[in-house]
């Protein structure tokens, strides 16, 4: 290994982001130049706004606001690593190291090489030059010791750094296995993503708060307080008198268990920073400002000793990997001899649904199955997850707060709900066939009347939108505790949505498909037109759809509060007939949709198998 | 004259390029049709068009007596028609078994026959012992074998191969090549696209050969072979010449 084959790394990183950026086209071009100045100019700014609130804002501030600062930007850094560790591992084309391995350098040198170059990323030219300012601009303050708090920076860098590339290469022997990389994807994906909506949730439930609970004090104080005033218990100054004081009394307890709070959130944060290795560096970078110089030469040598260890642990797994060529571990592969069954059966794909024709039947079973496989599908299935939670923490508020919810706000709420669930997960019916990729060239082959094959695709997301949408809505109907039938109309009523759902999604899919790469939600370089398309599918969804289906349960509550009409079945009755309308709809536009799909079969196929990178 | 695949001034282009120029196929039934021709010659943008892949941009196509470009027609004609396309069309979620009951159930095929076939052509294609991968789990042989079982499952009457034989093994070769030598003799039709010359000249019956989007040749084995070899006759129409091609003078000297 010498400095040219660095150079050459490097170079080869910087041409395929390149060509990624010029394959994207010229406007993506010119936005990822601009990008890049801007990085390079924000990055300078930084630098220079790190040194001048070192020296003026952080000497002013208290010794546990100087580590909160310190955590929330480690927190920042570690955020925006992750999502660039994520984009990564989406890339379908990485620098893997068995690319270069043939060429005259050894395994060592290709492996440091290969890390010293992913050094280069958005994250550290963003971050590195502001964390570095403000250092340096406490130093004027501090003193010299301050300057301790370089070295431990970089300790900090060499840890994270090393330690995403050991789990990097940790991942690539465990993701050589195609199917588990797409399980590995996934998971990672989806606990990045429900972590980054712990805060969300957190703040949304916010239970340290007591201003409710206060709130609710002083209410039933004063109410007390106006009775005996109303029925000449006590004089007009004492009323004003006595009033004064249980506000001033529940301030005053306010107050102390804010300072309580306060204390009590700054010791934890130190222990938190003292266990977990990332809050090292706040840790040793506050106490540097008051002249602690062992928290960061600890931290320092702690840090190093973990990004030499990952290092060393990364290397010899990737030198097993690609000497042994596996994991590294001996299991062996059994070599199992399979007798020829005739009878042999491929259950799901095989079932026949009644009702249906064999082509939507076969269609159906085999795209449920793949489905049920498919990361990408489980991934979208998350995403509903993550936007009900918030909803699920409100309720959960409003349960514990104890406000008053007329009766007639469960049906709607529930049907509100399922309707938002089914245009959040639109992108999966509005892109139907991007997904089969190059199995699409399989309907194309296929003597199959295209109608039936979009029936068929229509039926095999049924039970993950459906089953989603049933549990979603049965849910809520207990919890706001609705009558039996307002939760079998608010059933029928997704049913009813789902039809035209489908019909949209049809449409957008024949009109508007783009690639996607396997185990990744993103599109390949989607066009204006269709990111435009989506977007138009989601929103007429929710008001061609969304807003019409909330009219049986809406009208049953106008007749139950304006009429006095309560306990009718009304919106079951209007349910149905709704649902009877969609279907009627469904089935005439299914048999346009089917010519048109045999129409632009042909530009489809060109679009969803295009290769992307 | 029985023609299995028939195209009059068959044109696709794409924006200024034009891929194929003006194509006139003439496939007759039974017959081993091998096409040939250097890369990015038109191969597989005809095929594509001749399996309803891709639009022409011009011209007519006829399969087995189906117009291909009457939608109705082209799904009557893809009833009787395997095809084993240039990037393949597996369901990357679905493993062998669950693929070609996919296929077999989309032609209508019942359910013991489907299952009975299955295993013989997994059985025949050595890939048995692999059934319960996933397509995306297989290597690029196996794909391209798994395509193939899918292709014949129906047991078609003309059958498109686009380069069936890259990436597979010698032992899976030889049984195709028997298979697909068994299924011509049964009077069905094969039209293939290989780059092997010996390959083609060993099995095909009739030869077209395509250079730069037009069809330069179309003849009978046996003609071909009346003025030498396959490869000979390859190369004149490609218009390349061994003994012309340029040297390299830094790779002919001894290594330092």
């Amino acid at each position: 290994m010498n400095i040219e084959h660095l150079r050459a790394f490097l170079w080869l990183r910087w041409r395929i982001r390149v060509n990624q950026a010029k394959r994207a086209g010229t406007l993506n071009s010119v936005l990822t130049a601009i990008l890049a100045i801007a990085g390079l100019v924000v990055s300078a700014a930084l630098f220079v706004a790190g040194i001048v609130l070192g020296a003026a804002v952080m000497p002013e501030l208290s010794s546990s606001v100087r580590l909160y600062v310190w955590d929330g930007i480690v927190l920042a850094f570690l955020f925006t690593w992750m999502i660039g560790l994520l984009a990564d591992l989406q890339r379908s084309e990485g620098l893997a190291l068995d690319k270069v391995l043939q060429l005259p350098v050894s395994p060592a040198g290709a492996y440091l090489v290969n890390y010293l170059s992913s050094f280069f990323s958005l994250t550290l030219v963003l971050f590195l030059p502001g964390m570095t300012g403000l250092i340096l601009g406490q130093v004027y303050h501090a003193g010299a010791e301050m300057l301790l708090a370089l070295p431990l920076l970089a300790a900090f860098v060499l840890a994270v750094t090393a330690l995403t590339y050991q789990f990097q290469g940790w991942l690539s022997a465990m993701m050589v296995n195609p199917r588990r990389r797409r399980l590995v994807i996934v998971l990672f994906t989806s606990v990045f993503i429900l972590l980054s909506q712990l805060p969300n949730l957190l703040n949304l439930i916010r239970p340290w708060d007591s201003t409710v609970a206060d709130g609710n004090e002083v209410t039933r104080r004063q109410t007390e307080l106006r009775e005996q005033f109303q029925a000449g218990g006590i004089s007009p100054e004492e009323y004003l008198r006595r009033n004064q004081e249980v506000t001033q009394e529940v301030a005053a307890a306010r107050l102390q268990q804010v300072s309580e709070t306060g204390t009590e959130v700054e010791s934890i944060t130190r222990l938190v920073n003292s266990v977990i290795p990332p809050g090292w560096l706040p840790l040793g970078a506050a106490d540097l400002a008051v002249g602690h110089v062992l928290p960061a030469l600890l931290g320092g040598c702690g840090l190093a000793l973990i990004g030499v260890g990952s290092l060393w642990r990364g290397y010899r797994a990737t030198v097993r990997m690609y000497t042994a060529g596996g994991t590294g571990s001996d299991r062996r592969r059994k070599v199992v001899a399979v007798a020829i069954r005739p009878d042999a059966k491929a259950r799901m794909v095989e079932w026949r649904l009644p009702w249906v024709s064999e082509y939507a039947s076969v269609v159906a079973m085999a795209g449920l199955r793949s489905l049920l496989r498919a990361p990408e599908a489980k991934m979208m299935l998350i995403v509903p997850v993550v936007a009900l939670g918030p909803m699920a923490a409100a309720f959960f508020t409003i349960k514990t707060h104890s406000f008053p919810v007329p009766d007639w706000v469960g049906p709607l709420v529930a049907v509100w709900v399922v309707g938002f669930l089914l245009g959040i997960t639109m992108q999966l019916a509005a892109n139907l066939f991007g997904y089969d990729r190059d199995g699409f060239r399989a309907f194309v082959l296929s003597p199959a009347p295209r109608r039936e094959i979009l029936l068929g695709k229509n039926l095999a997301l049924a039970p993950l939108i459906l089953g989603l949408g049933a549990l979603v809505g049965i849910g809520i109907g207990f919890a706001f505790g609705i009558r039996f039938d307002q939760i079998l109309a608010t059933l029928i009523q997704l049913l009813m949505m789902y039809l035209p759902y489908c019909l949209i999604g049809n449409t957008c899919a024949i009109l508007a498909p783009f690639a996607v790469p396997s185990g990744s939600l993103k599109g390949a370089r989607p066009g204006l037109s269709v990111v435009l398309s989506q977007l138009v599918a989601m929103i007429a969804f929710m008001f061609l759809v969304g807003l019409p289906g909330m009219i049986p349960a809406g009208v049953e509550a106008i007749l139950a509060e304006a009429a006095d009409m309560h306990g009718l079945p009304v919106s079951l009755v209007l349910s149905l007939i709704s649902l009877g309308i969609s279907v009627w709809i469904y089935r005439r536009l299914l048999n346009w949709q089917g010519r048109l799909l045999a129409e632009r079969e042909q530009t489809i196929l060109t679009t969803v198998t295009s290769r992307s990178d | 004259m029985s023609l299995a695949i028939e195209t009059r001034q068959l044109t696709r282009t794409f924006g200024d390029f034009r891929a194929v120029d003006g194509i006139d196929l003439q496939v007759e039934r039974g017959t081993f049709y091998g096409f040939l021709g250097p890369n990015g010659a038109g191969k597989s943008t005809t095929i594509k068009m001749l399996t309803g892949l891709l639009a022409p941009t011009r011209g007519e196509i006829n399969v087995l007596g189906r117009n291909m470009l009457d939608r109705t027609q082209a799904l009557d004609a893809k009833r009787h028609v395997g095809v084993v396309p240039e990037n393949l069309a597996l369901f990357d979620q679905l493993n062998a078994r669950e693929y070609l009951t996919f296929i077999g159930r989309m032609h209508l095929l019942p359910r013991d026959t489907i299952r009975t076939r299955t295993s013989e052509l997994l059985s025949l294609l050595d890939l048995t012992d692999e059934e319960n991968k996933l397509a995306l789990e297989y290597s690029h042989g196996m794909r391209k074998k798994l395509a193939l079982a899918a292709a014949l499952i129906a047991a078609p009457e003309l059958l498109f191969l686009d380069e069936p034989f890259e990436g597979v093994d010698a032992v899976t070769s030889r049984v195709i090549r028997d298979l697909l030598a068994g299924f011509v003799a049964r009077g069905s039709t094969v039209f293939l696209t290989s780059h092997v010359l010996d390959l083609v000249e060993k099995l095909c019956t009739h030869v077209g050969i395509v250079v730069q989007g037009k069809l330069v040749e179309q003849a009978a084995m046996a003609e071909i072979r009346a003025g030498g070899t396959l490869e000979d006759k390859f190369l004149k129409a490609a218009g390349a010449n061994a003994t012309d091609s340029p040297k390299l003078d830094w790779l002919e000297a001894p290594p330092s």
